[in-house]
């Protein structure tokens, strides 16, 4: 006691003296400003309706997590050499002979230190609080004071004590406080940018990748993970504590003191060595290999299959959380008879009890996961049987998610920002989805065989506690008045019967307000939180026209795909935002949907986004729209939004319905299964919220590259690299070939099917037609309906489907699988004319020319579109080829759009369509044909660096012989952003004296007026390599016989990628050379240059893949096409054009 | 108390020479004047004796029980005032007393304030202790010193060097306190000063090089300057060649001559008038150095009538 009283005397002495520093009071300002102004900026944002933040409480948290980082530098730069105050006042000496133990003036500088910042941090607390308060007054809803107390004993606080604890330990180390403030800052950014986020969350601290953010559904959900980890830093903290007290510069009171240190500090040690140890227990290699294993061992054999389920579930009961009895009607559906039948149970539900239907036992073999019961006599072919087993428990979270490595099974990579939240039996919500194995599925569940989809009809009871919604697969019965067998109070029974066979169940419960409503004969229930419930009663004045739009979409549903909405109950749930975080880290396609349910994340603030919206809406049209219209507008643009969202393919297939269409309905076998089970349904997707969303709000399709990269990506750097990378590994593997390794190279398989093979059917629905591709696709999808499909099945039916379109639809496929080539398309004309149709009319016609300047072939979608009329077609053009095709619109088309499936273009190519008034008495015609050798005109040249009209003198002599060249010689560098056919490289080097210029030169092959272009490496990726780009440089052009014109450019006005020069004038014959001098105001890129040939018949054509715009310093003959300072028609970007377009 | 000192030794490391070389005495109740020149060997004497750093060899018995064997129980019952004293500058006067009562584990709040209160009267800053020592001058820096190493009211008290830069006035009053002190507790105070211990001590040891040269009663080295002890005038043609044959332990200006005080074992120079030896007077004898000029400041106080 004495001791204790000692230490928070110093405790508070220390503080104070920390408290009254100039340089905390000056820190402690900045962090309660930052998270304060953020607090108040991001609560104006979500009160007007725009939330930052996913959910409640991630955007309340937003400001205290940026105060979790800061309080991290904050320790570093205050408490540095904790003893050098004490030196610096030389109070040292006098404080060493006092009677006080070295263990209790540590400990009390520590505490003192501590309690100064966690003072701090309960400040900035109480101002997050007092914000979110405020936000939500105006939200109407209830604010809750756990969270931020949770996050501040399982985030702030440890971290804070962690950090102090190391901070002390290195100042005892190194005895230099800005050597330590150093260290100590360098370990926070690199555990903030780097560590923090792998190796399961080992480094991470200051939880700063944990899962605790807030949900009103399930609070901070299971933490037990992080507390684990909370609990090895603070043991780590009492190491580094026993640490500094051991290096203190006193004499220790006694050999007893020294030894008490250092058992603390060893104990410590130890203690923190044992938490890590558990922690990698919990997901041991060993358990997985130990499973794996078992399940050769146990799972070998056959499966039987699945009939019927009779579950009898009971929820949070007093002796377990999950009480189950379940019986299972089984067929074996083999030609052996099965003496054993294997299913795959969660390891943490305890088998008590295992029966025939007569109730005699079953012998059992349980091992992990996999279970084995004998049975009494051989299950014959074709024969059912029953058995009954009784289980309970807790759902054990390491016992599923487990992925099938080379040689074990393992967890994803990100285990400690998942948690364990992918299944849980709490007291306040219960989320069991079918992966977790909460109910005896067939087979061993880690199978290397093909798992066929086990199709069965259930009869489901569950009892819960009375505040609790049960949602479950199937119809919800009413209770029969008569029923005897009454659940005990407090508690309540629902009965599910699921009489449509489906793959899997889920069980889901929680405190839920129910909304129902009978839709097109599917029994619709929306579960809600009750603080969440104004979102849904936002519609209640409506309720009719929202159930009308509702019904409308379903059969749009339907319509749109060709397969009808197979359940007869489609329930709606809420659920925990933090779930799609998990399931990201999964990277796992349909994580919220389950047979009949959808899952959209929790959302507060949805209704205060309505009302906004319904407001602005509303003050647009000046109070001339119906209310019930706006609020019908605004449900469906949540649906589309939460449901149809295309954002991006795997956020979209998250919560897609058609998953229940397509993937639920049938099993996915032989070669080439994942493009029907993941390919085909994201293109199906994309198709649907396209076509719906069109459908519904009168809006375009999307303007975007069937294939290529993602429409949201188009102007993401990143985006564009991975795309140039997967490119790249298209052209060395096939997508046979990648089908085959996709167990060892899972992520590129998946992004390999989100590109190629999403496109294949892209490719296959243009050519068959709309129309005609649902038509096999319903087809299809009734003949396979709980059966097996196979990509050869889809084929088959693909190619004998009769169509107009002159492709081969089997060389297309053969070839879009087995290939390694990737063609890419070139828009080389676009010109229109107006036609006497003979008749009296006009009609436009509109010739395109397209060339594929690599090998292989390809197919394109082209797309004229006029104001209201639009004619498309759909063209295979060979390797290497050019075709025309001719079309013909009855109004002025202004524009062409060419859709590549699945090529290098990264993005669609258009051009507008120029027509002359004059009306020409000919024949309009529609054909498609190749463009003869003789015909063709090259449209662009374009010279790499890696090209032979590229040069750059290298200097062989050595600088000191040649003072007066500067800048070293040019030197080749790799870069995904870079130009390149196949190896995107481009060279550099720093300014010179003009000796060392790069040149790129070409032969004119044409008199012409041609537009010529640089391509400039993306200044971010520039800078990343450290060079720092030039201020400014030039660039000579030499044209029209032998001019010379020197631009000086600003890399300020540049953009990375093509920026023109100017449109330049060449002879056939002559030698264009572009030559960029290295005399500049910085480091200098050679990359590759375009001389683009200008049609006479259209030169306002801008058919750039992105045509990026260099307005001033022209000096080029196209500089006088245009009034000084103003960019030329060509010079649009493209972002320019469409807007004038659209 | 009674502490006794057997054959301590230190040699610090890399160092060519022992900073103590076999010192052993005897302490009892009473001031100690722990004399000898700069590099003699007194605060590391002190640092040892205040549990501050460890000898090299030999022991010391603290009422019999082993120095560093009792460290925490030796801690309890020290004070120490060392020679570079420092206080926290954000803190008040009190607040830091308070501080440093805590750390000597007085922890019931009202034994603490009335020690603070005590301590504070005790060496005449009752009046500033609300005021942040940051703003203290050095002589009520070595006041709160000496407030903070007799919060405990220790039997020993350890006072290193404490007249160290302070101003004449400051350092008589600072002998008036460590003198009242000494009434009811063993003082070690080091010092390469006379005239801090002159007044007040029973008992006087001398280091020089490490080793003690004398440790014994005042009167006993004053005894051996006794008939050696001068007082002459002579100008500045004379002091130079006066103080080439004898220690000069005084010089005062009078006039256009200097009164000069010296002492040596030669016959007296012409016009000397011979005078009762001081122990400062007896110091420079046994040591044969000259005064520290800045004494004589001290001196020309102490005939202002402030001593």
């Amino acid at each position: 006691m004495r001791a204790l009283r000692a230490i928070l005397g110093i405790a508070r002495y220390e503080r104070i003296m920390l408290m009254r520093t100039v340089r905390f009071r000056i820190l402690g300002a900045i962090a309660i400003a930052i998270p304060l102004v953020l607090g108040i900026l991001l609560a104006v944002l979500e009160a007007q309706g725009l939330e930052l933040g996913a959910g409640l409480a991630a955007g309340a948290f937003v400001p205290f997590y940026v105060y979790s980082y800061l309080q991290t530098l904050m320790i570093a730069l205050l408490v540095g050499d904790f003893r050098a105050a004490d030196q610096r006042v030389r109070a040292a000496e006098v404080i060493g002979a006092r009677p006080v133990s070295t263990v209790e003036l540590v400990a009390g500088k520590f505490l003192g230190v501590v309690g100064a910042m966690g003072l701090l941090s309960v400040a900035v607390l109480v101002l997050s609080v007092a914000v979110q308060a405020a936000k939500m007054s105006i939200t109407g809803t209830p604010v809750s004071l756990a969270p931020y107390v949770s996050s501040l004993l399982l985030m702030t606080l440890p971290a804070l004590i962690y950090m102090v604890a190391l901070t002390f330990l290195l100042g005892a180390v190194l005895r230099q406080q800005a050597a330590v403030s150093l260290v100590a800052i360098v370990y926070t950014l690199a555990v903030l940018f780097y560590l923090g986020n792998r190796y399961g969350g080992f480094f991470d601290f200051g939880a700063f990748y944990a899962p605790l953010y807030y949900s009103d559904l399930i609070g901070l959900g299971d933490i037990r993970r992080v507390i684990d980890q909370r609990l090895f830093y603070l043991a780590l903290a009492m190491a580094a504590f026993g640490g500094a007290v051991e290096l203190y510069p006193r004499l220790p009171h006694s050999r007893r003191a020294t030894l008490a240190v250092r058992s603390l500090t060893l104990g410590s040690v130890a203690a923190a060595l044992v938490l890590l140890g558990y922690m990698q227990q919990q997901d041991a290699a060993s358990q997985r290999e130990r499973e794996r294993l078992l399940q050769e061992q146990l799972g070998a054999g056959p499966a039987p299959q699945m009939v019927h389920y009779v579950l009898d579930v009971k929820l949070l009961t007093a002796s377990a959380p999950l009480h189950v009895r379940a019986e299972l009607q089984c067929r074996n559906p083999h030609s052996v008879p099965l003496d054993t039948l294997v299913f795959a149970l969660n390891p943490g539900l305890r088998l008590h009890r295992a029966t025939s239907a007569s109730g005699a036992p079953l012998a059992v073999a349980r091992g992990e996961s996999v279970l084995r019961l004998g049975l009494l006599e051989p299950l014959l072919p074709g024969d059912s049987t029953v058995v009954v087993l009784e289980y309970a428990g807790d759902i054990d979270r390491n016992g599923f998610d487990l992925r099938r490595g080379e040689r074990s099974l393992h967890k994803g990579r990100w285990d400690f920002m998942k948690g364990d939240l992918t299944a849980w039996i709490r007291p306040r919500s219960t989320y069991l989805p079918p992966r977790s194995l909460w109910y005896p599925v067939a087979g061993a569940w880690y199978t290397d065989g093909e798992r066929l989809k086990p199709f069965a009809t259930a009869e489901i009871q569950v009892e819960v506690p009375a505040a609790l919604e049960v949602i479950t697969q199937g119809q919800r019965l009413a209770a029969a008045p008569d029923d005897t067998d009454l659940p005990p109070a407090a508690r309540t029974r629902s009965t599910w019967l699921v009489e449509h066979p489906v793959p899997e169940f889920s069980l889901l419960a929680g405190h839920y307000m129910r909304y129902e409503a009978s839709i097109n004969g599917v029994d619709c229930a929306l579960y809600v939180h009750p603080d969440h419930r104004r979102q849904v009663e936002f519609f209640a004045d409506t309720r009719e026209r929202i159930v009308d739009t509702a019904a409308q979409l379903l059969d749009a549903l339907e319509q749109e795909t060709g397969l009808p909405y197979p359940y007869p109950r489609l329930s709606i749930v809420e659920v925990p935002f933090v779930i799609q975080w998990y399931y990201e880290g999964w990277r796992e396609s349909g994580g919220l949907v389950h047979p009949g349910i959808l899952m959209l994340e929790e959302d507060v603030l949805m209704e205060q986004r309505f009302a906004l919206n319904l407001r602005q809406r509303q003050e647009r049209f000046g109070g001339n729209i119906d209310p019930s219209e706006i609020k019908a507008q605004l449900f469906l643009q949540a649906m589309f939004d939460n449901f149809l969202s295309g954002v991006r393919p795997r956020g979209g297939m998250r919560r897609s319905p058609v998953l229940h269409l397509w993937n639920f309905e049938r099993s996915f076998v032989s070669q080439q299964a994942p493009l029907l089970e993941h390919a085909m349904p994201l293109f199906m997707h994309e198709r649907l919220a396209t076509d719906m969303r069109g459908l519904f709000a009168g809006g375009r399709r999307w303007f975007g590259m069937r294939g290529g990269m993602r429409p949201s990506d188009a102007g993401s750097n990143d985006a564009a690299a991975a795309w140039d990378a997967l490119i790249l590994e298209l052209q060395q593997r096939s997508l046979a070939e990648l089908d085959a390794a996709a167990a060892t190279e899972p992520e590129l398989y998946r992004d390999v099917l989100e590109a190629k093979g999403k496109s294949l059917f892209g490719a296959v629905q243009a050519v068959l037609g709309g129309d005609v591709f649902r038509q096999l696709v319903s087809r299809l999808g009734a003949e396979t309906r709980h059966d097996t499909v196979s990509f050869d099945r889809f084929q088959t039916a693909a190619v004998n489907t009769e169509t107009d379109a002159d492709v081969d639809l089997q060389a297309l496929v053969h070839d879009w699988i087995h290939n390694t080539h990737v063609p890419g398309f070139t828009l080389t004309r676009s010109i229109g004319r107006r036609l006497d149709d003979g008749w009296g009319s006009v009609v436009y016609q509109v010739i395109v020319r397209i060339r594929n300047g690599e090998p292989g072939r390809g197919i394109v979608e082209i797309n004229l579109r006029g104001r209201q009329d639009e004619v498309t077609r759909v063209v295979e053009i060979g390797g290497g080829q050019e075709v025309e095709v001719a079309m013909i619109l009855w109004e002025r088309p202004f524009r062409v759009m060419i859709e590549p499936f699945f090529a290098r273009n990264r993005r669609p190519l258009i051009a507008p369509v120029s027509i002359p008034e004059e009306v020409f008495d000919e024949l309009p015609r529609s054909y498609v044909r190749i463009v003869p050798e003789e015909e063709r005109v090259v449209s662009e040249i374009i010279v790499d660096n890696e090209d032979e009209g590229f040069s750059m003198p290298v200097r062989r002599v050595q600088r000191f012989l040649r003072p007066g060249l500067q800048g070293d010689n040019w030197e080749i560098r790799e870069m995904p952003l870079a130009f390149g056919r196949y190896e995107n490289t481009f060279a550099h080097k720093a300014p010179g004296d003009g000796a060392q210029p790069a040149v790129w030169s070409t032969r004119i092959p044409h008199t012409g007026e041609y537009d010529v272009a640089y391509y400039f490496v993306p200044p971010h990726m520039a800078r990343r390599f450290g060079f720092g780009l030039a201020d400014w440089f030039m660039l000579s052009v030499s044209h029209s016989g032998g001019q010379v014109d020197t631009l000086r450019l600003q890399s300020d006005d540049l953009v990375g990628g093509w920026n023109l020069l100017g449109r330049f004038r060449y002879e056939e014959g002559e030698e264009a050379v572009v030559e960029l001098s290295d005399r500049a105001g910085g480091r200098l890129y050679a990359d590759a240059v375009r001389w683009r040939y200008v049609d006479p018949a259209n030169p306002d054509a801008a058919y750039e893949e992105e045509v990026m715009t260099f307005g001033s310093g022209m000096s080029g003959r196209g500089a006088g096409r245009q009034p000084a300072g103003q960019p030329s028609t060509p010079q649009r970007s493209l972002g320019n054009l469409l807007d004038r377009l659209f | 108390m009674y502490i006794e000192i057997r054959d301590l030794s230190m040699m610090y490391p890399g160092a060519s020479q022992a900073a103590l070389d076999g010192v052993s005495m005897e302490l009892r109740h009473g001031t100690t004047g722990l004399l000898g020149p700069n590099g003699a060997g007194k605060t590391t004497l002190i640092k040892i004796l205040s549990t501050q750093m460890l000898p090299t060899a030999g022991q010391v018995l603290v009422d019999g029980r082993d120095l560093q064997e009792q460290r925490a129980a030796v801690r309890r019952s020290f004070g120490y005032l060392p020679q570079n004293f420092g206080a926290y500058p954000d803190l008040t006067a009190w607040e830091f007393l308070d501080y440093m009562a805590r750390l000597s584990h007085l922890n019931h709040r009202s034994e603490r304030s009335e020690r603070v209160h005590q301590a504070l009267q005790e060496v005449g800053l009752m009046n500033e202790g609300d005021r942040r020592t940051g703003t203290f001058s050095g002589g009520m820096m070595r006041r709160l010193g000496i407030a903070q190493a007799i919060l405990t009211e220790p039997d020993f008290l350890l006072v290193d060097e404490p007249t160290v830069g302070l101003d004449p006035e400051e350092r008589i009053r600072f002998r008036r306190i460590l003198g009242r002190l000494s009434e009811n507790r063993a003082i070690l105070i080091s010092t390469h000063i006379v005239g801090d211990i002159s007044s007040t001590c029973e008992d006087v040891a001398v280091l020089s090089g490490g080793r003690l040269l004398f440790h014994g009663h005042p009167d006993v080295l004053v005894r051996q300057a006794a008939g050696r002890t001068w007082n002459l005038y002579v100008d500045d043609a004379g002091f130079e060649a006066l103080s080439r044959q004898f220690n000069v332990v005084g010089v005062a200006p009078e006039g256009d001559m200097l009164a000069v005080r010296v002492v040596g074992d030669q016959d007296p120079p012409t016009g000397a008038e011979p005078v009762e030896p001081s122990l400062e007077d007896a110091y420079v004898h046994f040591m044969g150095v000259d005064v520290d000029p800045t004494e004589l400041e001290v001196a020309v106080v102490e005939e202002a009538g402030l001593a």
